[in-house]
């Protein structure tokens, strides 16, 4: 007999949500997302990935279901009590602008009822870690810039040392060589923390650099749902492989004007 | 220096004691309603459009009524609960002001608590607070620069609107601002404008501090600025802390100069014998005579046709003697409410002429006026024509004038002076009488009530000692010459006296205290 495996991070058991509207935002979702992975959520707008990600820690119930986080029901965990457990990084970033850089890194561990001493050192800690100058902690958000912004928003989803990390377009308003710097970073943190990290990124390209596995919404559904070496071999069926194809013959034409370069250069 | 500018700057730091605590309090307690009223309304769409609207609908009562239906609410309020609610001065004035206080602040509050950045309300609900934390921590914070906005602007608006605190007899700068108008005493109006306006900017500026403090993270200005304004309302505070356990009377005043004159006659002699005194000046009728019921006014003096008509509802005319008789006994049965005496003149319609006119026509009495009515023409104040007066002359002298005008009283006089009119109704203790050299008719057939000026003391201090023995001296003491010299005092527009001046003057001129009016057997009314 086998030992009992770990449960998974995060389990969706045909999860589903309906909004007022006839149509489900989210179709019944089944989906166990395993310890230490790193799995992105790629859709377009509407398509049900940021809904399916606020269902783990409760900004959204789902109509039917259940959701567990390693092992234990959401519905069945206060609210506040589940979020402090799960790191988020915000769509929109969403630093708090009247709290100075070390207090929005320092709010959990606060909510969590940690020390002053414990809380300034875990800041000090979590701005190196982020690759960030220790005296950032007394500048406000309004003076950084905006890969800066999100870098506090990642230290502040590490401050209480969650295992799992919810991750909403967190690279969406950055210029492609901040984004792609800062996507590297976070991977190595990923692996050295050893988190599971669920990651929504409307960026098919994005999702297959960063992530070990990636599931493909569409319509409130689960259209594909692989390792990107797979999707990338034309594993995932025509929605995924449509995704693909645009990035792809995007790659091809630079490559082909590099090479026209090269004859005429 | 003026005499009225002394006076009026001697009143000013009572008034403007009283004036910051009563804003400050209607502030506090405004807001103590407003903000988590604020804070429950921004979270349910529909108490916020009740919450609103009633704040404006409020808005929409002009403050002088809002002021003026507090004071029957709190009688009510104190029949039905059985209770003692003082339901003039400090209490009124303070839930008027509040309520008018409610709106700016509501709204601001609600627009800042609902304006703020979703996303940013969501990372809170994300990182994990529970929703009294994102209110203290997060939306609180961030919403108080527009919250103060708010409070800045209902401050300004509470300091300007209780100068109306007089109205309801609680001391603020519209005593000076009342007082000076109805007495056309600029000086003093401009002291009470000025004093006011100042106040308003001063913590308008303080508040702006704090603000400032608020929206930029500076505790060094919130702190300096919410100092300040303590020390001001501390400063008012100890101002007005009574001085010692001396006994307190307080004077009432309707809102005329005649009024003011004789509620500082009454004070200075009380304060002669070592009592504190306040005024409650510029009292309407009705409301000084509730409020002396109620014991929230000592005394004050009323006319005796005034209590006839408007508190006995009696339409009769009885002698004079009878009718102040039954004016005793019914003021004592309802309420306790004693006579100290008659002060010797009488506040009464009248019909007015010129001397030398008189002299030629041969009038002495209504009764010579309506034979040569048919031929001149009456001027009378906008008010008399209309008055049960007037009514009860002309049907029993069969009067008829050739014509009869309207005017404002002050024209009414030039309108004599000028032969514009023959005759003109008057108040028979009206200085312009004597100063415009008129004579007041006769009215044989008593078709005109009597209005002698009665001195009126609360239940309360019906049998107080004290206080008759400083009101006796001037039972019967003022002869209605003396009167009008006085009254002439304050009410002529060059060589202006304050009411305290015309007061301390009156003091000198008091008749000998000779047999007082007699008044009918008195129960618990007379000294």
């Amino acid at each position: 007999m086998p030992a009992t495996p770990a449960p998974p991070a995060i389990a969706f058991d045909r999860a589903c949500k309906r909004f007022s509207n006839a149509q489900p935002a989210l179709a019944p979702l089944s989906l166990d997302i395993a310890p230490g992975s790193f799995v992105a959520l790629v859709g377009a707008s509407g398509s049900g990935k940021t809904t399916t990600l606020k269902l783990v820690n409760r900004l959204v119930d789902p109509s039917s279901g259940r959701v567990r986080v390693e092992g234990e029901d959401v519905a069945a965990l206060p609210a506040a009590q589940l979020r402090r457990r799960i790191g988020y990084v915000f769509q929109g970033i969403g630093l708090f602008p009247h709290l100075s850089v070390g207090e929005n890194i320092g709010i959990v561990p606060r909510l969590l009822g940690r020390e002053r001493a414990w809380i300034a050192a875990r800041v000090a800690e979590l701005l190196a870690m982020v690759a960030l100058p220790p005296d950032y902690a007394a500048r406000v958000p309004a003076q950084l810039s905006g890969g800066e912004r999100q870098r506090i928003g990642i230290a502040r989803a590490l401050a209480a040392g969650p295992k799992i990390v919810l991750m909403d377009e967190p690279m969406g308003a950055l210029d492609p060589v901040t984004r792609d710097r800062l996507g590297r970073d976070y991977r190595a943190l990923h692996d050295a923390q050893r988190l599971t990290t669920l990651m929504v990124t409307h960026d098919i390209q994005e999702a297959l650099l960063l992530a070990d596995r990636v599931v493909v919404m569409a319509r409130g559904q689960v259209v594909a749902d692989d390792r990107p070496g797979a999707l990338l071999g034309g594993a995932g069926g025509a929605e995924a492989a449509a995704l693909i194809a645009v990035p792809r013959e995007q790659a091809e034409r630079i490559a082909a004007m590099r090479d026209a370069g090269t004859r005429h250069g | 220096m003026d005499d009225r500018l002394t006076a009026a700057l001697a009143a000013l730091p009572i008034d403007l004691a009283w004036h910051v605590l009563l804003s400050a309090a209607a502030l506090a307690f405004g807001a103590t309603v407003a903000l988590p009223l604020a804070v429950a309304a921004a979270r349910r769409p529909g108490l916020r459009a009740v919450s609103l609207g009633l704040a404006s609908a409020i808005q929409t009562i002009p403050a002088l009524a809002l002021l003026a239906l507090f004071y029957p609410l709190l009688l009510l309020a104190a029949r039905i609960t059985g209770g003692v609610l003082p339901a003039l001065g400090f209490l009124p004035a303070l839930l008027a002001l509040a309520l008018f206080a409610l709106l700016p602040m509501l709204r601001n509050a609600v627009e800042g608590l609902t304006g703020l950045d979703p996303a940013i309300l969501e990372a809170a609900d994300g990182v994990g607070m529970t929703p009294g934390q994102r209110l203290r921590l997060i939306e609180i914070p961030l919403a108080a620069p527009v919250v103060m906005a708010g409070v800045r602007t209902a401050a300004v608006w509470t300091i300007g609107t209780a100068t109306l605190a007089t109205t309801v007899g609680q001391p603020c700068l519209g005593n000076l601002i009342f007082s000076g108008l109805q007495t056309e005493d600029w000086v003093t109006v401009l002291v009470g404008c000025a004093a006011s306006a100042a106040l308003a900017l001063g913590v308008d500026a303080l508040l702006g501090l704090v603000q400032s403090g608020v929206a930029r993270r500076l505790p060094v200005r919130i702190a300096i600025g919410g100092a300040l304004l303590a020390a001001g309302i501390a400063a008012a505070a100890f101002a007005l802390a009574p001085g010692s356990a001396r006994a307190t009377y307080t004077l009432g005043a309707k809102n005329f100069g005649e009024q003011f004159i004789l509620a500082r006659l009454i004070g200075a002699r009380l304060e002669a014998t070592g009592a504190r005194v306040q005024y409650r000046e510029g009292l309407g009728s009705a409301v000084a005579f509730r409020a002396l019921a109620a014991s929230d006014i000592d005394v004050y003096v009323d006319y005796s046709g005034t209590l006839w008509t408007n508190q006995m509802a009696r339409a009769d005319t009885p002698a004079p003697a009878a009718m102040r008789g039954e004016i005793v006994r019914w003021l004592a049965v309802h309420g306790g409410i004693g006579v100290a005496g008659a002060l010797g003149f009488e506040n009464a319609y009248a019909l007015a002429m010129r001397r030398d006119q008189a002299a030629a026509l041969g009038v002495r009495s209504i009764a010579d006026l309506a034979r040569a009515a048919p031929g001149l023409v009456l001027g009378a104040d906008l008010e008399f024509l209309s008055r049960p007066e007037w009514r009860a002359i002309r049907t029993a002298y069969d009067l008829h004038f050739r014509e009869t005008r309207a005017f404002a009283p002050t024209f009414m006089y030039r309108a004599i002076a000028d032969r514009s009119v023959d005759a003109i109704s008057a108040f028979s203790s009206d200085g312009r009488i004597a100063a415009d050299d008129l004579v007041v008719l006769t009215d044989p057939a008593h078709a005109i009530p009597s209005y002698d000026a009665l001195l009126l003391v609360s239940p309360r201090r019906a049998r107080d000692p004290r206080l008759a023995a400083a009101l006796a001296p001037l039972v019967g003491a003022i002869p209605v010459e003396a009167m009008r010299a006085a009254n002439l005092m304050v009410d002529r527009d060059q060589d202006k006296q304050s009411p305290q001046a015309a007061a301390r003057w009156l003091a000198t001129h008091l008749a000998r205290p000779a047999p007082p009016v007699t008044l009918a057997p008195a129960k618990g009314g007379q000294p």
